[in-house]
């Protein structure tokens, strides 16, 4: 069976949208050849900046027939009493392209209705495919499109030539003025001429021999081969970065690594500011030594063989000079006054039009700042360099190298905080106060990094939301989900301990002026955002242990309560804990509690176990009973005695586990006595004792609400 | 072909190329401008349906890269040699690189790249695709199919090639320090360099764009252009309204460099230029269409 080959020549096409455009365009084809009843072999996809190019092997040669049964309206309707057809009836017939002889009825479990057998004979697929690849080249969805001459006809760059082979011969599609052939061409520079293909084979030798490598993954394969080659060739090591590679890799059709070397001299500069212009600008990868200390060498990929290795990476050299030389003028320029003073200038740098400059966000982080330290109960010397930290958080946004580089924000904070004779652990700080910068990046290590981060985040979103701008939809410009994501990461990280509506109020107070929304709706708000986020990283944390119950364990922690993040969390993974220990005996405690939950709870709302409800334990007469009452007196003074020095989660565990342990006498109980007697004593009685259960399950979870 | 030895030699080869494609060979605005896009000759003729080709030299300033000489290539004033070409020719690639062979550069041997560039001037309301041209890493030329134009969808895609005189010749010559560039080697003998010519006026120009350009001054002028500008829109005088946004665009550029602009008010003033920008645009497009053309 003949084989598929399209190329789409194009003018350099972005790296970023080479790999996305190839995995579009294989899905699509697979699907749209499964529409239309055409089987094939393996589909293949491949490109370079030059060519996105698929591959299908073994297409058959017409479409497979089509026999369906199609049925229509009831009986009644489609026929009129002499059994012909009706309005209706034919008004179906036609509608499938049949004639009124094809018609009959058909018994469905709706009833009799009119029917047709379609039969479509399978068209030849070299009849059908020019159509579905014309539409499938026009829908590709790029971010950014372009038009480039009078068709007004838009692709990522221009489509200058088209390879379209079915079997050997040309399938004929169009794209704008570009009408496919059976020609292409190899490297732009070193294999220029066009050239007759017959087919996939062919294709293929053809690239390899003229300086193509269609395959992206063996592009970043060689690049990393003879990279890292070139690197102990510097007497150092390629600096592992991959999103440079991937970047690179759809930079060239062939890559040729360079080495190159740069003066010495500039190694004085942060070695941060030094790979960014490096890798931002230029795109060459660093060497680095075994401390990872930049050595003053690059290897640049090349896209064309070089005549002349030493003029490429001399000329290479020179445009890093000139970069080198721009950052240590910034680098030198921004030393020139002390760090502190640039918070001042944070004044005229706008953080949101109703909520005022960086400078009043950076006085709100302040506040924030020092009112977590007071609710955890810091130490003075630790809350002071946090409030430090605070109001120098922001400030390298001003200075000239962060004004070229925003990627070191944070960074060059550190770096300036530090020379102007800032505590280390603030300059730590302020560069951790990003963290985390995006998902699975690394949380803050240090109390005072971790404290300011928090005062951001929650200034941010409550201030955002505040203002009426909380995220809608997939909306979410001022990326209110991540901050709110990264707020709880950090409190689960560091196991802080404080309330979080209080937390907010406290937020709300500081940024009072500028809201419209009223404070107890917004705090409302802001919890509900908040503890949406807590759920989400929940049921990530749990999926990450494997969890079988996960919604069921966050959502009955959850129904206990969040304000206290740290706890909630720790009272899901103690859960989840007793859970994965034995899960059936978990469930069955679950329901169990749950009912006896139910049971309290229906009682509360009847009125039958109020404030003066008495609990008295010597009315409490059966076996079952007795033992029960029994056992929670013994559970209550164990967990009364227990060792205050374990964890949060250990206390939990315990707890839960004492519980636990508690269950066949629950089940005895539920066997063998009735609650809800009509002796009102003894029922509160019985009642009482599941009540008791009942409060000491809710310091873990609400079962009743699953 | 032989390399195009000096700074001078670059200009006339380009000159000489682009005419035999035929481009008229325009002259530069006598207005201060940041790029060769928002001269007239590009910025307004590449609005209308009519066919359009030219190319032309011109001296860009950019305050705010300023680096009172001492950096080896960054500079407030530098030259620009803009092609505009309306339509886009089918093989406009294939003529950029002939271009770069006209000027004895060998594209293989400088590894000439095209990495992505998505360019874009609010200002001017303006936005186009293409690449920045890489020669041995050196982005000597921004290559842009201009999409739209103050605000106006472009009836025909142009293209705009913006080679960087002094980075070019950098390459060709082989030189680390654009000061050191030949400009001319005169009859005599005698070597002319780039820092002959241009050193003095990049020391003081930064002493001015940094500390010395006065402030209330500008933000006057500013004041007094901008409305000049409506006033000269009001009557249809597109052209001279287009020269006083574009002063306007200028004195920006420097209140920007001199720090005197905060980035609220940054927006604000972005927005006024590109007010006039888009008018002007306007104005001319259906001017264009009274018959009654003055570009």
């Amino acid at each position: 069976m003949p084989d598929l080959l399209l190329e789409i020549g194009c003018e350099e096409i972005p790296s970023g949208a080479i790999d996305a455009a190839l995995a579009w365009i294989k899905n699509e084809a697979e699907q749209k050849l499964a529409a239309a009843r055409i089987l094939h072999g393996e589909v293949k996809v491949l490109g370079t900046p030059r060519r996105l190019v698929l591959m299908i092997h073994d297409v058959a040669l017409t479409q497979t027939d089509l026999s369906m049964f199609v049925t229509g309206p009831k009986v009644e309707v489609a026929f009129d009493a002499q059994g012909q057809l009706t309005k209706a009836g034919l008004g179906f017939i036609q509608s499938k392209g049949l004639s009124s002889q094809d018609a009959f009825q058909k018994s469905t479990p709706k009833g009799l209705v009119i029917a047709a057998q379609i039969h479509e004979k399978g068209l030849a697929v070299s009849v059908i495919l020019p159509d579905i690849l014309t539409k499938l080249l026009h829908s590709i969805p790029f971010a950014k499109t372009m038009r480039w001459d009078d068709t007004k006809v838009s692709f990522i760059r221009p489509v200058r030539w088209i390879l379209c082979l079915l079997g050997g011969h040309v399938l004929p599609i169009s794209f704008g003025l570009v009408k496919s052939s059976d020609e292409t061409c190899g490297h732009r520079f070193l294999a220029p001429e066009f050239v007759k293909i017959d087919g996939i084979q062919a294709y293929l030798d053809f690239l390899d021999k003229n300086w193509v490598m269609l395959d992206g993954e063996k592009r970043k394969a060689a690049i990393l081969k003879e990279a890292d080659a070139l690197a102990r060739k510097a007497g150092g090591c390629l600096r592992a970065d991959e999103a440079l590679l991937e970047i690179v890799k759809n930079l060239v059709e062939y890559p040729w690594p360079i080495l190159g070397h740069f003066e010495e001299k500039y190694l004085e500069v942060p070695k941060e500011i030094l790979i960014s212009e490096m890798r931002e600008h230029q795109k060459y990868f660093a060497v680095t030594n075994k401390q990872d200390d930049m050595l003053a060498a690059f290897i640049v990929v090349a896209g064309s063989k070089p005549k002349d290795e030493m003029a490429l990476a001399a000329g290479n050299t020179r445009v890093l000079k000139a970069r080198f030389e721009d950052g240590a003028f910034y680098y030198h320029d921004d030393r020139k006054i002390p760090f502190a003073e640039y918070m001042h200038r944070l004044n005229s740098v706008l953080f949101q039009r109703e909520l005022g400059s960086l400078f009043d966000k950076t006085q709100r982080i302040q506040i924030l700042t020092d009112y977590l330290c007071e609710q955890l109960s810091v130490a003075m010397e630790l809350r002071a360099s946090a409030v430090r930290t605070a109001q120098l958080c922001k400030a390298d946004l001003v200075t000239g190298v962060v004004g070229q580089f925003p990627e070191l924000q944070g960074v060059m904070g550190k770096q300036y905080a530090l020379l102007s004779g800032e505590k280390a652990e603030i300059a730590q700080g302020i560069a951790e106060h990003y963290l985390p910068r995006f998902a699975g990046d690394v949380l803050p290590a240090s109390d005072i990094g971790a404290f300011v981060a928090l005062a951001d985040r929650m200034d941010t979103i409550v201030s955002i939301i505040g203002i009426g701008k909380a995220p809608k939809g997939s909306a979410d410009p001022f990326a209110l989900r991540r901050a709110g994501i990264g707020l709880v990461k950090i409190i689960f990280c560091q196991g802080y301990q404080f309330s979080l509506e209080h937390f907010v109020t406290h937020a709300i107070s500081s940024v009072q002026k500028a809201i419209v929304l009223k404070a107890d709706a917004l705090k409302e708000e802001v919890l509900l955002f908040l503890a949406a986020r807590a759920r989400g990283v929940l049921l990530e944390e749990l999926a990450e242990k494997k969890a079988g119950n996960a919604v069921l364990l966050v959502d009955a922690a959850m129904g206990v309560g969040f304000d206290d993040l740290a706890d909630l969390q720790s009272r899901v993974f103690a859960l989840n804990y007793l859970s994965q220990q034995d899960t059936e005996m978990f469930v069955q405690l679950v329901s169990n509690l749950k009912r006896a939950g139910n049971i309290v709870a229906k009682a509360r709302s009847d009125g039958f176990l109020t404030e003066s409800s008495v609990f008295e334990a010597a009315l409490l007469k059966e076996v079952c009973e007795r033992d029960l009452w029994r056992e929670i007196q013994s559970v209550e003074t164990k967990l009364q005695t227990r060792n205050t020095n374990s964890t949060l989660i250990e206390r939990h565990i315990d707890v839960l586990e004492q519980i636990a342990a508690l269950k066949p006498f629950v089940d005895r109980f539920f066997d063998d006595v009735m609650v809800m007697v009509d002796d009102v004593k003894l029922r509160e009685a019985r009642l009482g004792l599941l009540a008791k259960i009942e409060k000491m399950v809710r310091t873990i979870a609400d079962f009743t609400r699953i | 072909m032989s390399k195009a030895k000096t700074f001078q030699e670059v200009i006339l080869r380009l000159q000489d190329f682009w005419a035999q494609q035929g481009c008229l060979i325009l002259q530069p605005t006598d207005v201060e401008v940041g790029a060769g896009t928002l001269n007239k000759h590009t910025f307004l003729r590449v609005l209308g349906p009519e066919p359009w080709r030219a190319a032309y030299v011109e001296p860009c300033r950019r305050p705010t890269d300023g680096r009172y000489g001492e950096n080896p290539n960054r500079l407030q004033h530098y030259y620009q040699f803009q092609v505009v070409l309306k339509p886009a020719p089918g093989n406009v690639q294939d003529l950029y690189l002939e271009s770069l062979r006209a000027l004895g550069m060998d594209p293989a041997l400088f590894d000439i790249r095209f990495v992505e560039d998505d360019w874009e001037h609010p200002g001017l309301g303006a936005w186009g695709l293409g690449w920045e041209v890489w020669a041995q890493g050196m982005e000597v030329t921004q290559f842009t199919y201009f999409q739209q134009c103050g605000g106006l969808e472009l009836e025909r895609t142009c293209v705009e090639l913006t080679y960087g005189l002094e980075r070019l010749a950098m390459c060709i010559q082989d030189v680390d320090n654009v000061y050191d560039l030949v400009w001319a080697v005169l009859p005599s003998g005698q070597k002319v360099s780039y820092g002959d010519v241009h050193k003095q006026d990049e020391l003081q120009w930064s002493h001015h764009n940094f500390t010395h350009a006065d402030v209330a001054m500008y933000l006057r002028h500013f004041d007094d252009y901008y409305q000049q500008a409506l006033t000269l829109l009001k009557e249809e005088l597109v052209l001279p309204a287009y020269d006083y946004a574009l002063k306007c665009s200028h004195l920006f550029n420097v209140l920007d460099a001199r720090g005197a602009i905060s980035v609220t008010e940054r927006v604000a003033y972005i927005g006024r230029i590109r007010t006039l920008t888009k008018n002007c645009a306007e104005t001319y497009l259906a001017s264009r269409l009274k018959g009654n053309v003055h570009a």
